[in-house]
């Protein structure tokens, strides 16, 4: 991939101490990317045991926001500008995965990658339940002949995973560069209301 | 310098992604109209389909006092949405299964065969099974004992005497622990009963004497049963299904019908009316007919409860249709097309005219209706309750019973005793219809009120509703008549799964009477002949 938007070196610019608004941006953007990766390590524990794949992509997911949460914080404390092309790929990225989110919690889409495919209190998922004991299931289970996966309702622990990604959303475009930031916001508003009518014609829901 | 920022606008800019990303699967989780997940396209549009009847099971074998059975409790690949395969369980194949049909007198031998697999494919569970013949008055061995399980691969022959009046009886599974499982998947179906006294009447029989099995179920997106039980509160499904069929259309002739209404539902209790405002002709109860009809244009029934209805067709214009609606209860999730039940369509064909009426009076009163509270020799309080999330009957689970090798019990009558059972339900938030094996019961009132018109028959489920009493009253057996260890249990399958069961015992427990071993399931093939 090639970029071919001239970016701005990083360089000591927050040195010069701009006013106290500008300088929470940078830490907004940092602590949120850390606690969105907090939260999906929370979310991997959570999926322990149902589906392999779930759990390694939100550990990958995890990692990754830890890791830009550590290089913003880090760039902040050396008082180095962030590498704007880093930015826009965390930014996309970012977008990319609220994205995600909204598609599995209101399509159908992304069930097989669900959770609930099997009864039991920690998920039987095919295995044999111990004998003597009544069934205990979590949330919607598939009655067929081999586990089936079903879409997952969105939970107090997703809500909040994505309202903090849209923090860091809104950090990451304000520190872009200046001429970038309304290309941006314009491609956002795009996005959420293409969201919205996507919801409004039966699309999303 | 270009210091990091945002105005006002663009923040708002952002905030229409942020509100939706938020909002949109919150709202998803929260609005869903539907259980299912299979694409609506594929659910049938109510009153679409047309309605069917089971088939009456054909005896293997008689002899001069006793029709045989054989009976296969099996998983198949089925079909309740047109073009969409579900796997199932059932007798013979079938959801729900074939009637049998009965005489008073004359006894019956069903050998139940478990066909199914070794484990639940998704569930993870043994699918033993225990056949219960509700509304038989059945030996301990003989009445699907919790406990009394047979494993796939095994058989075992259940005796019924049929010596009880006329009535509408259900065989259903009553496995421990996974009785809602298996009763969902399919292992239900109806029992007749019929007497003298019920066949000299000039009520509707033949075609026009209709079972109406009614339950509920959710589909994944593949067409599988889809199954939750909200933390052990029951199982809500969104399409309604009658003899196995979503919302089906019956065509009627204009004359009397009577429908043995059966509430084959885990959990779902219905509020049923006909939509032109027509009424009821309530003619039986769970134990067989009332003295009297009753009247009602509104027919509240809980799980596992049967009552027996006669619509008359003859006023309405050919051509014309009437829906069975359910106004629904408390406690029950609704979705979008729960309020609907069957379409009945009235057609100008040619009937019978014979058996056309309802008399004022279908006969004497039944036995347990005659009981009057001064012969009760006890009065006994039953709290039906959930604490620290469990559903208890007294603070006593099922769990309790087995942990004490099944020798807790409630109450234990001697044949022919007379009792009373103070029942109450103080919870708001769910309702409970309690099933008593083996008796009759009369409900002598709710909450200190006569009990409705349509429970002014003999019963062996009451609908306890939130914050409800009801006072019963039962004779337990005769002299000389059956005795040993019945259950007691809420009819929610899944509350009963659950533990919310214990147990009573008519007089003595004796070997030969063991609800367990007395008369155990068999592994290997099973005998050609009984």
């Amino acid at each position: 991939m090639t970029a071919t938007v001239p970016t701005t070196p990083a360089g000591p610019e927050l040195q010069d101490g701009p006013p106290r608004g500008h300088r929470a941006w940078p830490w907004a953007a940092a602590l949120s990317a850390a606690a969105s990766g907090g939260l999906h390590i929370a979310a991997a524990f959570d999926h322990v045991g149902t589906h392999d794949v779930v759990v390694g992509f939100f550990l990958l997911v995890a990692f990754a926001q830890l890791g830009l949460g550590v290089w913003l914080a880090m760039s902040i404390v050396a008082g180095l500008r962030p590498d704007v092309r880093l930015l826009a790929l965390a930014l996309l990225s970012t977008v990319a995965l609220v994205g995600l989110y909204v598609v599995a919690h209101t399509t159908d889409l992304l069930a097989a990658f669900q959770v609930h495919d099997g009864g039991g209190g920690t998920h039987h998922g095919g295995g044999t339940a111990p004998q003597g004991t009544s069934t205990q299931t979590v949330g919607p289970v598939a009655l067929g002949l081999e586990p089936v996966a079903t879409r997952e309702p969105a939970g107090p622990l997703g809500a909040a995973t994505v309202a903090t990604e849209m923090v860091t959303v809104l950090a990451l475009t304000a520190l872009l560069p200046a001429r970038w930031r309304g290309w941006v916001t314009n491609a956002l508003l795009l996005v959420g209301a293409a969201t919205w009518v996507l919801w409004l014609t039966g699309v999303l829901g | 310098m270009d210091l990091p920022s945002l105005d006002r606008r663009d923040m708002l800019k952002v905030s229409l992604l942020g509100a939706a990303a938020v909002a949109l699967p919150v709202q998803a989780s929260l609005t869903a109209k539907s259980a299912s997940r299979i694409a609506s396209r594929k659910l049938p549009r109510p009153y679409t389909l047309p309605f069917t009847k089971p088939p009456v099971l054909a005896p293997t074998y008689t002899d001069a006092a006793t029709d045989y059975y054989v009976v296969r409790q099996q998983a198949f690949v089925g079909r309740i949405l047109p073009g969409v395969d579900t796997p199932l369980f059932g007798y013979n194949g079938m959801v729900p299964g074939p009637t049998i049909k009965a005489s008073h007198g004359r006894g019956t031998v069903v050998r139940q065969i478990n066909e199914l697999p070794a484990v639940h494919p998704t569930l993870g569970y043994v699918p033993w099974t225990s056949t219960h013949l509700h509304g038989m008055p059945s030996e301990p061995q003989f009445d699907g004992y919790a406990g009394d399980n047979s494993q796939p691969g095994q058989w075992k022959d259940y005796h019924y005497p049929n010596n009880c009046e006329a009535r509408t009886l259900w065989y259903h599974d009553h496995g421990v622990h996974h009785t809602a499982e298996n009763v969902y998947m399919g292992l239900a179906a109806q029992y007749h009963v019929s007497d003298a006294a019920e066949q000299a009447l000039p009520i509707p029989k033949g075609d026009y004497d209709v079972p109406l099995t009614i339950g509920d179920a959710a589909f994944a997106e593949n067409g599988a049963l889809l199954w939750d039980d909200h933390s052990h509160s029951g199982v809500f499904g969104d399409v309604i299904l009658v003899n196995g069929v979503p919302w089906p259309t019956m065509k009627v002739a204009r004359r009397k019908y009577r429908f043995r209404i059966l509430n084959a539902s885990v959990a779902r209790g219905f509020r049923l009316r006909l939509s032109n405002g027509q009424p009821f002709q309530v003619i039986a109860t769970d134990g067989g007919l009332m003295s009297a009809p009753q009247t009602v244009t509104l027919l509240t029934v809980g799980m596992a409860e049967r009552y027996e209805v006669v619509i008359d067709f003859a006023a309405i214009t050919p051509g014309q249709k009437i829906q069975l609606v359910n106004n629904g209860v408390k406690n029950s999730i609704d979705y979008d097309h729960t309020g609907k039940i069957m379409q009945f369509e009235v057609t100008a064909d040619p009937f019978d005219p014979a058996n056309n009426t309802v008399p004022p009076v279908l006969g004497p009163a039944h036995p347990a209706m005659l009981l009057k509270p001064a012969e009760a020799k006890v009065k006994r309080y039953m709290r039906l309750n959930r604490t620290n999330s469990i559903w208890t009957i007294n603070d006593q689970t099922w769990k309790d019973v087995e942990d004490g090798d099944y020798e807790p019990i409630f109450a234990n009558p001697q044949p022919g005793d007379v009792e009373i059972w103070d029942v109450e339900n103080k919870s708001g938030g769910w309702f409970h219809p309690l099933h008593v094996h083996f008796v009759d019961f009369q409900v002598v009132s709710r909450n200190g009120r006569p009990p409705r018109p349509e429970e002014k028959g003999p019963k062996d489920v009451v609908y306890v509703g939130e914050g409800e009493k009801v006072r019963l009253l039962m004779r337990f057996s005769k002299p000389d008549g059956y005795h040993g260890r019945y259950m007691i249990h809420c009819h929610n399958l899944s509350h009963e799964d659950h533990d919310m069961m214990i147990q009573f015992q008519i007089g003595e427990h004796e070997p030969d009477c063991d609800p367990i071993n007395a008369a155990p399931p068999k592994y290997g093939a099973p005998p050609v002949g009984f």
